[in-house]
């Protein structure tokens, strides 16, 4: 069949997909060959040399026809109620290949449907059987939730025990069903694909930066699904990229809002809501100003922030969460520096701090891919279901001194030939965190995981923001240390600070699209639009630069964040030297060269050992804690504003308590 | 009379082994050729299964009695090379119903193993309706069976057999078990089997009943544990099969009568039956005759004389014939007409459009609905399809929806056409043979009894319109 | 009188060929061979008899005592004209009037919200939105029809699957503003729940041709 797809000739299929195993079972592209009696399944067929395959003569066009009746005479005529319809592939087949008329007068099948929980809507009856879905969660997701029972006329796809689908990508059996059995629970009967407009964007629920294209009707988005990108994604999305758009929804902030005198927000104009802020920076000194960009700031508003407070004055920048003084002078050292797909090439992967499973959802599928190859995996952190097996080396920095003496471990990865280290963000928000990286990098020397033609270490990220961030220098300055308490804070769309962060009484302007954390300790409140309402740069945890298309227009007066900059600093009196967006990029461009190449990866060049003394030395002899790592999410399914306003998400999250207290499990 | 004719065998088979054994390797004397045209009436001294009635001890001693283990070290010690050529110069095609040459099916498994172990799988699970011969050899002459795994072992290089019996057959399990046991005990299997120094280890594994778990890919997904669903081919089980490794599933009766063939020669075995149709055979003889039985015959022995002699004729007489069912129910029934002087072999029951399958010829004498009688067979393939592919899925289901009303005539006269036209959509287009075997006693109701299906809807329309 | 005026005029023809001729455009003498006889203008009588009963004709006004018979014929027929807003003329059963939205006889609405007739719609007059209803079935909760962009082409209920959404044998809803002619989910099954005998009357004798 692939030999056939590379010719051109198009196959029809139901149950083959190049990304799962072949299970030859809808017998649908079913082709002569020559020198056979009978046709076979091109899917499970391997072309040979001087193989001669006929994909049009009438013998398999009788073939088509009736393996398309078989499929027919069980499959309910529902398509006028069913999601799947406009984009189904047996309605396009049934139209291709299928006869014009049933000759079946019997009673048709019907089987249950199946809770599968709060995302994945099923409709039983319509199952064809081609075992996608099945395929799909055992090699793919990893989990042995789904599988056929019951034989021939009566076999069901579903779950063995009534049991919900515990994957974080079970999203994605919706788009590989190929009829209307497993189709998205939020977008049921909500709208048909033909009258959605489609956007191409990225996903910034996560710092994979997964291609999506966003579906939208009017000014509502109304589905997220993944586009192809090999290098990224593949095909896959996580659910929480996929079913999070009904939080934007809710919650919004659509006009500037300013705290009166009573404590409580009054509707304003942007003028007024301008002019408040310049008010309250009146006799603020420059280094008494600190700003915060949060998880889901794109690069253009990071960097139109960081010039309002250079000129403001103030070199007290921060990304939230303690990431504040990470060494970004060197890319490498905070990138996932194989890249995304290149992970694949590794022989050995050792994961240090991190939860890839809640963290990146989709780069886990991809290290369960190299584990189903044989590649060994070592985890230095909590113990948790990863979806595939590996060598638990203890959770603690303990641990990793221990591996870094002498160890199975480490001899195995200086064998290897492409041993690749993964740093979560775990490590990244500790407290001790210079002296663990220092460690690692001790372990990265050692075991040789940096060698000509292979850098394998990586760094995990968990917040779409984050490596434009360190890319464009969104960073604390060398005297910000010293800066006084701060007297006005500006929040970036940032929830996630801790509590020092701002001190008492300092006057916070907070920016962003969700009435969430930071708003409510916000004394003016500007709205700016969300991912799916703006062109703006994100780049990925491989330093992927990639930018998302407005798909639906900005709710109310919000702005874009980038636009807000500028006009408080005309406001300000401190004038930005950019109008348009395409300045914004210059200006980016600037800073930070790579930004501007949409869709590329650098390869970040490595500096060896003689920066790893540097680094050393800049480290001190702190002593890392035997503080245990943890991941840097607790609940994959609320992670920022957006997921935390999603009521789908709140949804998943219920679903999985009651799991774990077993009202499903039994 | 038997158990005189049995020792006699013994004897016989004892100076045939000596025979062999004597005539040196590279100077086989020819046989004249020539061209039998009578078959059937085979002498006790030539049957294979001489405790096929359980008349005698079917354990060690006397298994030893009727020649098993006679030498059996010389035999493996002749090598792979021996045993495949002489199994392929006997002629013998397998037994479970293909009917694929067995010396060339053998002879498929790698020459030089590439670090995977080969093994032979013994396809027990007999449940084709209809057929009882594998029961009869595993329940009465087990070590016939337990040392045919040994020499087809070595024939194919594997280093370990498993026998798949079929779940219902607990009485054959613990028969053969028991056989399994002696053969230990004795040195027959295990490190150095026999003392030709050759390392073959067996074990039996019981199914669950499954219709499917017969067909060789889906025996080998049971035998790893899994849902017996079949695999897709190629690979064939020959390259890749248990547990990814090369593996042949043989018939239980193709297996046991391996030992016999060479003590005796290839040439004594292919002296039995027609060209290319070579061998003795058993036949299980059920429905309407007077003496149901399992019997040994030489292969190519006319239909007629088969049921006369051994079965003690049709139930009411020859004339009272319906039709039969020459090779276990997934093969197509022949009416009486050409049941009076076809021939039971591989190739004449193919010329009639038939196949011998696995020779489980069921009788159906004029009392009998045929249409209800396929109707039921329908029914079982219905119940036994594996639900994995779609044409057989949903086709088995579809047929014997129709069958159903075409056992009471609620049909109309053009769906007689459009069962035709299922058969054929279903028939090749699926993995595994399953889907052929459900069309194909369907296929044969139509050609052959299709007045009757006509006349029985015109009858029911009749009654309705009155 | 008409004929002789008509013979007056130069024939298409001819004017065609005059045409062709200013053009530089010799028109082919084989067209005008073949042209049909025209009628000539009729020669003035020349003898006394036949200008006697010229004139007769004229003075007698015969010609118009023939037009008035045929009149007064007329006036005697049975008449086509019909009282309209009291009396209505016959109506095909696949008359495409005003539009309703059906229902089940056990009283449940048709639409299933599979939004066909949206999309067939080539006036783009129809706007649906739907959700899953607490049963779990799929229903619309809006369910818009503009009849002021509708231009009665009947697909929507040739495209319905359920036979929902139909055009009724009503063509009596003049209204006295645009909002009016906005029909909503309620307004069109008002409709199918008041004209329910007839659309079901005339889809049962449409059944055989659809």
């Amino acid at each position: 069949m692939a030999a056939c797809d590379a010719a051109g000739i198009d196959i029809p299929r139901f149950c083959y997909h190049q990304r799962l195993s072949i299970a030859g079972n809808c017998r649908m592209c079913l082709v002569e060959v020559e020198k056979s009696p009978k046709p076979v399944a091109s899917c499970a067929m391997p072309a040979g040399p001087g193989m001669k395959i006929k994909t049009d003569t009438p013998l398999v066009k009788k073939a088509r026809e009736g393996v398309m009746e078989f499929l027919l005479i069980n499959h309910p005529l529902d398509c006028p109620i069913c999601d799947q319809g406009g984009e189904c592939d047996l309605q396009d087949q049934a139209m291709h290949f299928g006869s014009d008329r049933g000759r079946f007068t019997e009673m048709k099948r019907a089987v249950d449907d199946k809770n599968l929980g709060p995302l994945v809507k099923t409709v039983m009856t319509r199952c064809i059987h081609c075992t996608r879905c099945v395929r799909f969660a055992t090699e793919i997701a990893g989990v042995q939730d789904m599988g056929i029972t019951g034989r021939g006329r009566d076999s069901e796809v579903g779950t063995y025990v009534d049991k919900l689908l515990t994957s974080e990508l079970s999203g994605n059996v919706i788009d590989l069903c190929p009829v209307g059995a497993l189709t998205s629970k939020p977008f049921a009967f909500t709208a048909r694909n033909w009258e959605l407009k489609n956007t191409e964007s990225v996903d910034v629920s996560d710092a994979l930066g997964a291609n999506i294209r966003i579906d939208s009707r009017g000014a509502e988005v109304m589905r997220i699904v993944p586009r192809l990108n090999e290098d990224v994604n593949e095909e896959w999305i996580s659910d929480k990229a996929r079913f999070q758009y009904d939080g934007l929804k809710r919650q919004r902030l659509s006009v500037p809002l300013v705290k009166g005198k009573d404590g409580g927000f009054r509707n304003a104009h942007w003028s007024e809501a301008l002019l408040a802020i310049q008010q309250a920076l009146k006799g603020v000194k420059g280094n008494e100003i600190k700003a915060i960009a949060g998880k889901l700031s794109d690069a253009e508003a990071m960097i139109a922030l960081k010039d309002l407070m250079n000129r403001l004055g103030s070199g007290n920048l921060q990304h939230e969460a303690g990431f504040s003084d990470l060494d970004a002078d060197v890319r490498s050292n905070y990138l996932m520096n194989t890249g995304i797909s290149g992970i694949e090439k590794a022989d050995a992967v050792l994961l240090i701090g991190s939860n890839p499973r809640l963290e990146s959802p989709v780069f886990n599928a991809r290290i369960r891919k190299m584990w189903l190859e044989g590649v060994p995996v070592y985890l230095i952190g909590s113990q948790v279901d990863l979806t595939y097996a590996y060598t638990y080396l203890g959770n603690s920095p303990e641990a990793l001194t221990k591996v870094l003496k002498n160890s199975d471990a480490l001899k195995r990865l200086k064998e290897a030939k492409r041993p690749a280290v993964i740093v979560g963000p775990g490590v990244l928000k500790r407290s001790d965190r210079d002296a663990v990286l220092q460690q690692v990098h001790g372990l990265v020397e050692k075991a040789e995981v940096v060698k000509e033609g292979w850098n394998g270490y990586n760094v995990l990220h968990d917040a779409a923001s984050r490596v434009a961030a360190l890319d464009i220098g969104f960073l604390p300055s060398a005297r910000a240390s010293a800066a006084p308490p701060a007297k006005f804070v500006y929040l970036l769309g940032s929830d996630d600070w801790q509590e020092s962060d701002i001190p008492e009484g300092a006057f916070v302007v907070y920016q962003g699209h969700h009435g969430d954390r930071g708003a409510s300790r916000a004394d003016v409140i500007l709205p700016a639009a969300a991912y799916t309402e703006k062109s703006a740069t994100f780049v990925n945890t491989e330093g992927r630069a990639q930018r998302t298309k407005e798909a639906v227009p900005k709710p109310g007066d919000s702005r874009e964040d980038w636009q807000i900059l500028v006009a408080l600093a005309e406001v300000l009196k401190q004038p930005l030297p950019y109008k348009t967006l395409n300045a914004v990029r210059e200006r980016l461009a600037e800073v930070a060269p790579h930004l501007q190449h949409v869709d590329e990866r650098e390869a970040p060049i490595w500096l060896n050992g003689e920066y790893f003394k540097a680094f050393a030395s800049k480290a001190g002899k702190a002593a890392a804690s035997n503080k245990e790592f943890r991941s840097s999410i607790d609940n994959f399914y609320m992670t920022d504003v957006i997921s935390r306003s999603s009521q789908v998400m709140a949804k998943c999250v219920q679903a999985k308590g009651s799991m774990r207290q077993g009202s499903y499990a039994s | 009379m038997l158990s005189r004719g049995s020792k006699r065998a013994v004897a016989q088979l004892q100076t045939g082994v000596l025979r062999a054994f004597s005539a040196a390797p590279g100077t086989v004397t020819t046989p004249v050729p020539h061209e039998k045209t009578s078959f059937g009436g085979l002498k006790d001294e030539d049957r294979i299964f001489t405790n096929l009635y359980g008349k005698h001890d079917p354990f060690i001693k006397g298994a030893m009695a009727r020649g098993d283990w006679y030498r059996t070290k010389d035999l493996v010690l002749k090598g792979t090379d021996w045993i495949i050529s002489e199994m392929k110069k006997s002629g013998l095609r397998g037994r479970g119903g293909a009917g694929f040459p067995s010396g060339l099916k053998w002879s498929f498994m790698p020459k030089v193993s590439d670090g995977r172990p080969s093994y032979l799988v013994v396809n027990a699970d007999e449940s084709e309706p209809g057929t009882c011969k594998d029961r009869e050899i595993m329940r009465h002459d087990p070590h016939k069976l337990v040392e045919g795994c040994l020499i087809a072992g070595v024939g194919m290089r594997a280093r370990a057999g498993y026998i798949y019996i079929r779940g219902e057959y607990v009485n054959e399990r613990l028969a053969l078990e028991r056989a399994i046991k002696e053969a230990y005990a004795k040195g027959f299997l295990g490190r150095n089997a026999c003392g030709s120094g050759y390392d073959f280890d067996l074990a039996v594994h019981y199914g669950a009943g499954a219709y499917i778990c017969g067909e060789e890919t889906a025996l080998i997904e049971s035998l790893e544990g899994k849902q017996g669903k079949p695999r897709l081919k190629p690979p064939f089980p020959a390259n890749v099969g248990l547990y990814g490794c090369p593996t042949t599933v043989t018939n239980v009766e193709t297996v046991a009568v391996a030992p016999t063939i060479l003590r005796r020669g290839p040439e004594w075995f292919a002296s039995f039956g027609r060209k290319n149709n070579h061998g003795t055979k058993l036949y299980c003889i059920s429905g309407h005759v007077n003496k149901p039985c399992t019997v040994e015959e030489e292969l190519s022995i006319p239909l007629k004389e088969l049921i006369e002699r051994h079965a003690g004729g049709v139930r009411g007489g020859w004339d009272n014939l319906l039709a039969i069912i020459p090779g276990g129910s997934s093969v197509p029934l022949l009416p009486k007409r050409i049941c009076d002087n076809v021939l039971m072999d591989f190739d004449a029951l193919k010329e009639v459009q038939s196949g011998l399958g696995t020779a489980a010829v069921i009788v159906m004498d004029k009392s009998t609905d045929v249409i209800d009688a396929i109707a039921r067979l329908s029914y079982f393939y219905k119940h036994e399809s594996c639900g994995q592919c779609t044409p057989c899925r949903e086709g088995t289901g579809w047929l014997y929806d129709i069958m159903t009303r075409m056992k009471k005539g609620d049909a109309r006269l053009e769906e007689i056409d459009m069962l035709w036209e299922l058969t054929k959509q279903i028939e090749g287009h699926t993995i595994c043979a399953l889907g052929d075997a459900a069309a194909w006693p369907v296929q044969g109701l139509i050609r052959h009894f299709r007045p009757e299906m006509e006349d029985r809807i015109g009858r029911a329309a009749e009654r309705i319109a009155a | 009188m008409l004929s002789r005026a008509a013979s007056r005029l130069p024939s298409r023809l001819q004017i065609a060929a005059w045409r062709g001729a200013q053009c530089g455009f010799a028109t082919q003498p084989a067209q005008e061979q073949e042209a049909p006889e025209l009628p000539t203008q009729r020669e003035a009588p020349k003898n006394l008899a036949g200008v006697l009963d010229e004139s007769a004709q004229t003075l007698f006004m015969t010609e118009m005592a023939r037009g008035l018979s045929l009149t007064l014929k007329a006036f005697f027929d049975k008449k086509v004209t019909i009282n309209y807003p009291f009396e209505k003329g016959p109506i095909s059963p696949r008359f495409r009037g005003e539009h309703a939205l059906r229902r089940y006889p056990s009283g449940e609405e048709r639409c299933i919200a599979c939004k066909l007739c949206e999309a067939v719609c080539p006036a783009q007059a129809i706007t649906i939105e739907a959700e899953e209803r607490e049963d779990g079935s799929r229903r619309t909760t809006r369910y818009d029809l503009d009849m002021t962009k509708c231009i009665y082409c009947g697909f929507c209920q040739e495209a319905c699957p359920v036979d929902a959404i139909v055009e009724g044998p009503n063509f009596e809803f003049s209204t006295e503003s645009h909002e009016e002619l906005l029909y909503d989910k309620q307004k069109l099954l008002e409709n199918g729940d008041r004209w329910e005998t007839e659309i079901a009357a005339n889809l049962r004798t449409e059944s055989l041709y659809r």
